[in-house]
């Protein structure tokens, strides 16, 4: 497969066919025979309550993890190979996990410059690229706090302009609003909906709540480790 | 700073107490390894300058270990004397004895003209007292401080009580600790009548110094000319010397590797998460091996800087410190400086070797499974 994909892009940005995924030696099937095509600009959920397996097809199908059987296809790239799964994560995909996963002891302009770091841009860019991001999701006053002293919405304010930095085409979310009460999590939510379509990405949710899901333009349910289209 | 230079920092930063200690673990190397090296260079220094003073060549007994034991018989000095191309020969008696509170006293046993006695300032005496009256000594103007003694007054070396004749000063701690006995006297004290520990030769021509070596080892099959250089070279005693001193330096870095091994392996256990975001975010696994040795040199060049400051304080504490009466005479070389900043960090990279493949080799799903 080509590292560079076709410009004029597939129709599917994500092709999975067949994925099968279990921990402890097979022990623990927790993706049974999934699969999923997910079109350029559509806003996906992933729904299902815990341990339904969202997460981890999320993870597959976003190059996070590699399946034990199956095949997936990323905006033309097979992460699967090394290489293009680091190309992916660089320049083409964001992500967003239920803890921020943010770097505490750095401000939030240094936890945003980590993805521009990893891709090479240019300090110009990546500040300027920070500048707008921050002022979009209103932390531009917070730009050189740490992380450790912002509240759990504003670190996952910070979370998503971080997946966004790189401008990617994809957005995998991981429950985001998991950790937020319940005002918090719809702001968030809608921020991140907001945002999302100002750049044009496609977003892929793993989300329990059926509030978010129904925002979605279409939803799968994951059901033990399968996939029931809704 | 940005990128992965802040990261390096901040991570150090974040814990301070790992990270001085691998600091100081690193900087104790270092000083041990810069203390033992200038010193026994130093100490080496000194003794081929009592050597070469003056001097092309040093004859010595063939297969000595040691040139305490070598027996130049006075005889073959005259020979010596008498070969064409040789300008001056000075032979020299050492020997080592105790004197109150002092458990080591080198003596030097020397002719009248000897060049070490020339070039010598005379603090007190007169070098034209040298040899002119029996049981008289000479002494250096260190040995004279520690000896509490003064020209004209008896002196206990050995076994023997000596009239100090004259106090001189030399550049050579080891002179200068030492006691100066005109070489016949030096052999009666030390019942060696008759010869000399060894020879220091000046040659008229020394672009015929290799003649001269051959026509040693041809004329007296018991003794052997070496140059200066050879000499410092193939003198086994310096050679234990500085083997001694690298092994034991490399052993101290050894200690120091193994703290920044655990260090980088604690750093890289307690942020497993954190690299794994890192990698999300698209760093590669080189990037994040970077991260780990990159925080592996910071730590290397912080403590080979301590060490050094730690080292070169204690030289200096050592070169004024009385008791050690000018025997250490530390030689800080700056290639010796360099070899041990290079030595510490290849030290400190190869001990972030396993925790930086470590690093790289993590899963972001896996190590992100859990939140």
């Amino acid at each position: 497969m080509s590292m560079v994909p076709d410009p004029s892009g597939p129709e599917w940005v994500i092709e999975a066919h067949g994925l099968w995924k279990s921990y402890d030696r097979g022990r623990i099937p927790v993706i049974q025979g999934v699969d999923i095509q997910i079109q350029r600009g559509e806003m996906v959920a992933l729904w299902g309550s815990s341990g339904s397996g969202k997460s981890t097809l999320l993870h597959l199908i976003s190059g996070l993890d590699v399946p034990d059987r199956g095949t997936v296809s990323i905006l033309g790239y097979n992460p699967l190979r090394e290489k293009e799964r680091l190309r992916l994560r660089r320049h083409h995909v964001g992500f967003v996990f239920q803890l921020h996963n943010l770097i505490p002891d750095l401000t939030v302009e240094e936890n945003l410059n980590i993805p521009a770091t990893a891709a090479g841009q240019s300090r110009s860019a990546a500040a300027e690229r920070v500048r707008l991001l921050t002022a979009e999701v209103g932390l531009s006053h917070r730009l050189n706090h740490r992380i450790q002293d912002l509240s759990g919405g504003e670190r996952q304010r910070t979370s998503i302009c971080r997946a966004l930095m790189n401008k990617p085409a994809l957005v995998f979310a991981d429950e985001p609003t998991g950790s937020l009460d319940e005002d918090t999590a719809a702001a968030v939510f809608d921020l991140l909906c907001r945002l999302v379509a100002q750049e044009g990405a496609t977003v892929i949710l793993a989300t329990h709540e059926r509030r978010f899901m129904e925002r979605c333009h279409r939803a799968v349910r994951m059901q033990h480790g399968r996939a029931v289209q809704l | 700073m940005t990128g992965i230079g802040k990261l390096i920092f901040v991570n150090i930063r974040r814990h301070r107490v790992r990270a001085l200690i691998s600091v100081a673990g690193i900087s104790f190397g270092v000083a041990a390894m810069l203390t033992i090296i200038s010193v026994v260079l130093g100490a080496i220094g000194m003794f081929q300058n009592i050597l070469s003073t003056e001097s092309n060549l040093v004859v010595f007994e063939r297969n000595v270990s040691d040139l305490f034991f070598s027996s130049v018989p006075m005889d073959e000095v005259g020979e010596l004397r008498a070969l064409p191309n040789v300008e001056t020969v000075a032979p020299m008696l050492v020997g080592i004895v105790q004197s109150a509170d002092h458990p080591i006293i080198t003596c030097f046993g020397v002719e009248e003209s000897d060049p070490r006695i020339a070039k010598a300032k005379w603090l007190s005496g007169d070098r034209a007292s040298f040899s002119k009256e029996p049981k008289r000594v000479f002494l250096g103007a260190r040995a004279a401080d520690f000896m509490k003694v003064s020209v004209g007054e008896k002196v206990q070396i050995g076994k023997g009580e000596f009239e100090v004749g004259g106090i001189l000063q030399t550049k050579n701690g080891f002179e200068d600790g030492g006691v100066f006995m005109p070489l016949d006297l030096a052999q009666d004290y030390f019942h060696r009548e008759n010869i000399a520990s060894l020879a220091t030769v000046k040659l008229k021509d020394t672009s015929a110094t290799a003649a001269f070596k051959a026509e040693v080892t041809r004329r007296f099959p018991s003794l052997m000319a070496l140059e200066d250089k050879e000499f410092n070279q193939s003198y086994s005693q310096f050679r234990i010397l500085k083997v001694t001193a690298w092994a034991v330096g490399i052993c101290s870095f050894l200690l120091g590797g193994l703290g920044v091994a655990n260090t980088m392996l604690m750093s890289v256990f307690s942020r497993v998460r954190e690299i794994a975001v890192l990698r999300v975010c698209g760093f590669s696994k080189w990037q994040v091996a970077v991260l780990v040795f990159g925080e592996a040199a910071v730590l290397a060049v912080l403590g080979v800087a301590a060490g050094f400051a730690i080292g070169v304080g204690g030289l200096e504490v050592m070169n004024a410190a009385p008791q050690l009466q000018g025997y250490v005479q530390a030689v800080i070389r700056l290639d010796i400086l360099g070899a041990i900043a290079v030595i510490a960090l290849i030290t400190a990279v190869a001990g972030a070797l396993y925790p930086a493949w470590f690093a790289s080799k993590i899963q972001p799903a896996e190590a992100l499974r859990f939140e």
